[in-house]
């Protein structure tokens, strides 16, 4: 009976041992078609040009991030799918410290996307009439806008969830079960 | 004492080599493709298929008579063939001077030449040391050493997958629906 039992576990490893073999080798496939692609996981840079070194409230950000030592604004329109995703993971005003959002709204009421996403924040602004975008000549979204003692530093965008907490200045702590506003 | 140490040295020699031989037969298993199109290049294109079989089947037989069986001779003599087949593929790659991946262990990064040249006197010395003590362990306790050394593998290739899939999760993009037409907007 155990000389059996021992070979119907051998056998079964055996098998799984391929199974999950194929499922690595499937998943090696999936890196390399992600790479091939270029839809891997990675912000891409957004040349800031003349803008580097100016004055944030010069295009009609907040004046507070003047005096900023470091943050981060982050761009999504009311359209992007991308954008969507973001603002979902911020659902409830939960902004990160030390980071600002603007809302685009491309086509429609930008309203409406603040609040099918609950973005309730001091830190969340409408940009009405593409007001700032048209300022810095933005034409892409999502993407993150950093803030070093109060200059604009460097852009990249923004094509994960992940990104945009990783861009964050200061480290989110995420809180699960129960998701509080990150508000200061 | 130095009997106790040949009989030490017989068992270490046998497990190594159903070791060695066990990931060698699950990984070619895996590779089964890559090890037909290898012996294809090697000169044995029409029988490239049924020599990969051949030899994974042999690595098969091998290891499992080598638990089964610990005190039999013969399982320990089909290592000597497999032993010279790889040594031989060696040599061929060598002579046709041509970088061909070896699915020796089913990664096919490495290449045919001087390592299978290399570890023929190993495979050779472990099979001798083992004939010279074998070892004396019964069908259930040789079956319940290779489940554990084939389930550690099954783990091992769990946290290769593992390392994998994480990152393939988190990096998880937002791709937009065909039908969405404005699914990316420019914001400007």
């Amino acid at each position: 009976m155990t000389t059996v039992l021992l070979i119907v576990i051998c056998l079964m490893a055996v098998v799984l041992f391929v199974q999950i073999g194929a499922q690595v080798e499937l998943f090696e496939q999936v890196k390399q078609i992600r790479g091939y692609l270029d839809m891997e996981d990675k912000p891409t840079p957004v040349e800031l040009g003349t803008l580097e070194g100016a004055r944030p409230s010069v295009f009609g950000l907040p004046a507070s991030l003047d005096k900023s030592d470091q943050a981060m604004v982050l761009f999504v329109s009311n359209k992007c799918e991308t954008c969507r995703n973001l603002a979902s993971a911020l659902r409830g005003g939960a902004v990160p410290p030390s980071m600002w959002v603007v809302v685009v709204p491309v086509s429609g009421d930008g309203n409406e996307f603040i609040a099918e996403f609950e973005l309730y924040s001091e830190r969340v602004i409408l940009d009405e009439d593409e007001r700032i975008v048209g300022s810095l000549g933005l034409d892409l979204t999502p993407v993150a806008l950093h803030v070093a003692e109060g200059k604009l530093t460097r852009a990249h965008t923004v094509p994960t969830v992940r990104q945009m907490y990783a861009a964050a200045p200061i480290a989110y702590k995420h809180t699960l079960a129960t998701k509080s506003s990150a508000q200061h | 004492m130095s009997q106790n140490v040949s009989g030490v040295l017989g068992v270490a020699a046998q497990i190594a080599l159903i070791a060695i031989f066990t990931v060698a037969a699950l990984s070619k298993i895996l590779t089964f493709r890559d090890l037909g199109r290898t012996i294809g290049r090697l000169g044995l294109t029409a029988v490239a298929e049924k020599a990969a079989i051949a030899v994974i089947a042999a690595e098969l037989v091998a290891v499992t008579g080598l638990t089964v069986l610990p005190s039999a001779t013969w399982p320990r003599a089909l290592i000597a063939p497999l032993a010279v087949a790889f040594a031989g593929a060696g040599i061929r790659a060598l002579g046709i001077k041509e970088k061909i991946k070896c699915g020796c262990f089913g990664n096919g990064g490495a290449v045919l030449g001087w390592r299978q040249l290399l570890y023929l006197p190993l495979w050779l010395a472990l099979a001798v040391l083992a004939e010279a003590s074998p070892p004396s362990w019964n069908t259930e306790q040789g079956l319940g050493g290779l489940a554990a050394l084939l389930l550690a593998l099954v783990a091992w290739k769990l946290v290769a997958e593992l390392r994998l899939w994480r990152p393939l999760r988190e990096d998880r993009i937002v791709i937009p629906e065909p039908t969405q037409r404005d699914a990316e907007v420019p914001a400007a």
